[in-house]
């Protein structure tokens, strides 16, 4: 039985059969393709929403819960529970082991954008996609006290640019009830997108922050003007948040519970990755739904395999009786149907992971130019080569089915052939 | 190995075999011998177990009692898969029609035969050559080899088809030709010169052969011509 051509007839077989052939491995390949497409931004995604803030080895803010801390002092949805005061934040910012401190502060908005009040430490050491560093399109960090910088998706949507001079309102929403309108800031510097919540942000200093509401919290804003704010003390009482840099990562579970047993004021701080990975377990529903419907239609393309076996089998009852005749083995019947069954899925499979890459190479700069979503490995690797062979082997496995039914009929046909 | 000595290419006696336990029996064969190298016609109208005896023969069917020896070798004795390489080596079966795989190119369908079997594979290579080989017959047989070559086997006339099967039964000498109703599918002409050049070239590879018609008329051209409804005593007719 040596050099027995299975795989060679497999192929020939195939071949003749061609218009199917073609349509199923077609089936399989748009199915393995939405399957690695779906994998592919569902990882660049879960990354990048993991990697929306990294570099900071804490997040200190009023106590809450992690994820709410996390929600509104990166991802600017909802609203602190509390402020935390100036104190606080020193006490923490000169604890040992402590390399750097940025506070944020929120609660003023640009036409529906959020305001950050900050230091220029934020351009230094906010980190995001695993260590990188925010870049300017245009212009230069804040540093004088009216200078804001804005994100990517600002000025694209508003179409601001470095020299534009904007006002900033009380509150969120659209339209800001109380305008801070006296004390417009210039635009100085515009970011490069990062796919984080700095898209959509407007930064600011925090002296700034402090000025505009030196009038009172809820008043119309400062009247004084910006000679007279430079001369006054504008440090702030109070902190929305704090990210907290450290010498050594490996302090932060020490510093943490320091900060969060603080006794003069209930503080929580939280691991940016820990409570990240806690939120994606939340939002993560979404996505795992999402693979398990492409996971269905891969088997949805396998079983078009499956059909497109069967529904040819009878009329093939001849060919296994010519085999047959000639010396084959009921099980290298078996084997054949296998074979097509697989080989099928292994072309559907191995175009669907072509088509995939080069429409990913073709998409990447759009995506991450428009949503700063970095996709991660561009190029197939093992996990393709294993969703492959996966695709392949599942395919052969269902080719049990039409290849037991071949093997039934070529013990019951013999070389008897029936028309 | 002289021809006085050889084996018998068929050699049964006392044959019984039916599809199920229970059932009667299909076939009851008291005896039926091809010496080597012998053209035998059978005649068999159809229900005469013609199918069921081609089964036996060629090791696909196992027979409930009774000997079976094909060129010797005693095909009780063989294991289900033994007797499929046996056949593979030593048997060319030739069908009513339809005989070549559609999606292989004429040439291919002849080497098969090789791909299944060392034994004739190699028998090809000391007469020149698989391919060498297969043209030959396919010349012998009365086609253009050069032209049918790479040819699919569905764009030949049933006829050339025919040939062809038989240039693949043929390959690579086997000891014995099983051919099942090979011309009915031809018209007057055409199958007495297939008959006349299966024989030809069986002689020429020391092949029996085991001709089944129905048609008793091709009787004279068979060295010897054997009736399968005499000879087989069971009562109950194939149905297949």
């Amino acid at each position: 039985m040596a050099r027995l051509p299975i795989l060679n007839l497999a192929l020939r077989s195939i071949g003749n059969r061609r218009a199917t052939a073609i349509l199923t491995v077609l089936t399989v390949a748009i199915s393995v393709m939405l399957f690695l497409g779906v994998e592919k931004v569902r990882h660049g995604a879960r990354e990048s929403f993991e990697n929306t803030i990294s570099g900071v080895d804490l997040i200190v803010g009023a106590r809450s819960s992690p994820v709410n801390l996390l929600l509104y002092s990166v991802f600017h949805i909802g609203d602190a529970t509390n402020n935390i005061t100036w104190e606080s934040y020193e006490t923490v910012a000169s604890a040992p082991g402590v390399a750097w401190t940025v506070p944020i502060s929120l609660g003023d908005s640009h036409r529906g954008h959020r305001v950050i009040g900050s230091t220029p430490g934020l351009f230094e050491h906010y980190e995001y996609g695993g260590g990188r560093h925010l870049e300017f399109a245009s212009g230069a960090p804040f540093e004088d006290l009216f200078d804001a910088v804005i994100g990517a998706a600002v000025a694209r949507d508003l179409g601001y640019r470095t020299g534009d001079e904007i006002v900033v309102a009380h509150g969120m929403g659209e339209v800001g009830f109380i305008e801070h309108d006296s004390n417009p800031f210039t635009v100085v510097g515009v970011l490069e997108p990062t796919g984080t919540p700095l898209d959509q942000s407007v930064m600011v200093t925090l002296d700034a922050i402090e000025a505009i509401h030196l009038g009172g919290a809820t008043g119309s804003g400062s009247t004084l003007s910006a000679e007279e704010l430079r001369a006054r003390d504008l440090t702030p009482d109070q902190l929305t948040a704090f990210y907290v840099g450290l010498d050594s990562p490996v302090a932060a579970l020490r510093l943490q519970r320091a900060i969060n047993t603080y006794p003069e004021e209930p503080l929580q701080a939280v691991i940016p990755g820990v409570a990240l990975a806690q939120l994606w377990s939340i939002v993560g529903v979404a996505e795992r739904t999402l693979a398990a419907v492409a996971a269905f239609v891969v088997l949805t393309g396998l079983v078009s395999i499956l059909t497109a076996i069967l529904t040819s089998l009878n009329e093939r009852r001849r060919e296994m009786a010519i085999l047959r005749a000639l010396g084959a083995r009921p099980h290298h019947v078996f084997l054949l149907l296998v074979a097509e069954a697989a080989l099928i899925a292994l072309a559907g499979a191995g175009l669907g992971t072509i088509a995939t890459y080069g429409a990913l190479n073709a998409l990447a700069p759009l995506l991450e130019a428009r949503f700063g979503l970095v996709l991660p490995g561009l190029t197939p690797g093992l996990y393709d080569l294993g969703i492959i062979g996966a695709v392949t082997g599942a395919a052969a496995v269902l080719g049990f089915f039409p290849a037991w039914r071949a093997y039934r009929n070529s013990l019951a046909d013999g070389m008897t052939i029936r028309l | 190995m002289s021809t006085t000595t050889a084996p018998p290419a068929l050699a049964l006696s006392n044959l019984h075999f039916a599809y199920t336990r229970r059932s009667a029996d299909v076939i009851a064969i008291e005896t039926l011998r091809v010496e080597a190298g012998e053209r035998i016609f059978l005649r068999g109208p159809s229900g005469s177990g013609k199918s069921t005896l081609l089964g036996l023969i060629s090791g696909i069917l196992e027979p409930r009692s009774g000997e079976l020896e094909i060129l010797g070798q005693s095909m009780q004795t063989l294991s289900s898969s033994r007797r499929d390489a046996f056949r593979a080596a030593h048997l060319g079966v030739i069908f009513q029609m339809f005989n070549l795989l559609p999606y292989l190119p004429v040439g291919e369908n002849v080497m098969l035969p090789c791909r299944f079997s060392d034994e004739r594979a190699k028998q090809a290579q000391a007469a020149g050559g698989e391919q060498a080989e297969a043209k030959r017959l396919l010349e012998r047989l009365g086609l253009d080899a050069k032209e049918v070559w790479s040819q699919r086997a569905s764009n030949l006339s049933v006829g050339q088809q025919q040939r062809v099967a038989a240039a693949r039964a043929l390959i690579g000498k086997p000891g014995l030709i099983l051919a099942d109703e090979p011309t009915s599918a031809l018209d007057a002409d055409s199958r007495d010169a297939f008959i006349s050049l299966l024989k030809e070239e069986c002689t020429a590879s020391g092949a029996a052969l085991l001709f089944v018609s129905h048609d008793g008329g091709l009787a004279d051209q068979f060295d010897r011509a054997l009736d399968l409804q005499t000879i087989n005593t069971a009562s109950v007719k194939e149905t297949v």
